[in-house]
């Protein structure tokens, strides 16, 4: 009985021989390269559901970030209305911290993305700006010990905002709508 | 460096509202008039004897102010330049131009 060794010795021997040899290299080859082939479909298999699976968690995100901004629009809405019977009736202590509350709303609203239009975008700019003046105006009467503000004037800005701000929520729907269609 | 910057904005607003292409508004503060881009607001403002230009950011923070004095080495007679910057934008932002023009239509009804 051949030993192991001298089985080994006799394979090897007959695996070296020329013919043997090539076929051996080819299958080699082809089993390359179809493992190279299959492990490049899986790479990009798994690559293109990663980038599903990433598109649409930012959909989702996005969903949800126009989501809010539309509830933040209706908010900051709702906090004007209280601004513009707090401008005619008094007290006027109590606006710096709703001016705040707005201004917080208005600037989460611009940096929802995709954004609003770029004449949207300008008119939520003016507000932010118009809050800050009006919160700066309304803080230096209050350390005057002033007890009512020019509503008239104050309300014409406030009435202004409101309108930005009621299209712009029409517009974030229509864009949130875009989105889940 | 900033300065120059400054000036070149100047410069351009003073033209674009003179050609009417910026919408200028008033503000809560009295003599306080602004004109928004989506980034960025323009203010012009008379304090005292001085005009001054002021920019504020998305948050409405002021990020950098210029009064004319300061353009004295950079244009002839700031003064002037932002008196008409003022001016026109004050005009635009109470409506003066649309009033006049509204009035002048209400008197050639009248006449004809």
């Amino acid at each position: 009985m051949e030993s192991v060794q001298d089985w080994m010795k006799s394979l090897v021997d007959w695996l070296a021989t020329s013919k043997v040899a090539g076929v051996v290299g080819g299958l080699g080859l082809l089993v390359t390269v179809v493992g190279f082939g299959i492990t490049l479909y899986q790479v990009r298999k798994s690559r293109t559901a990663a980038e599903a699976a990433a598109r649409s968690a930012n959909q989702v995100r996005q969903t949800i970030e126009h989501f809010d901004a539309i509830a933040e629009c209706a908010t900051a809405i709702q906090a004007l209305e209280e601004i513009e019977r707090m401008h005619r009736a008094g007290p006027i202590g109590g606006l710096p911290d709703r001016y705040t509350a707005v201004k917080k709303g208005l600037i989460g609203i611009s940096r929802v993305k995709p954004g609003p239009s770029e004449a949207h975008r300008t008119e939520l700019q003016d507000a932010i700006v118009q809050i800050t003046m009006l919160k700066n105006t309304v803080e230096k009467l209050i350390a005057q010990n002033e007890l009512r503000v020019n509503s008239s004037k104050l309300n014409d800005i406030t009435s202004k905002m409101i309108a930005t701000l009621t299209e712009l929520s029409a517009e974030l729907r229509r864009v949130k709508a875009q989105g889940e269609s | 460096m900033a300065l120059d910057k400054m000036t070149r904005l100047l410069l351009e607003l003073v033209e674009k509202t003179n050609n009417g292409s910026l919408r200028w508004e008033g503000t809560a503060a009295e003599g306080v008039y602004q004109v928004s881009f989506p980034n960025f607001t323009v203010q012009i403002s008379a304090r005292g004897f001085d005009f001054v230009l002021t920019i504020r950011n998305a948050e409405g923070t002021i990020l950098e102010e210029a009064a004319d004095t300061e353009f004295s080495n950079k244009i002839q007679n700031p003064m002037a330049t932002m008196n008409q910057l003022y001016v026109n934008a004050r005009r635009q932002a109470l409506g003066v131009d649309a009033a006049l023009d509204n009035l002048l239509d209400e008197l050639s009804k009248k006449t004809s």
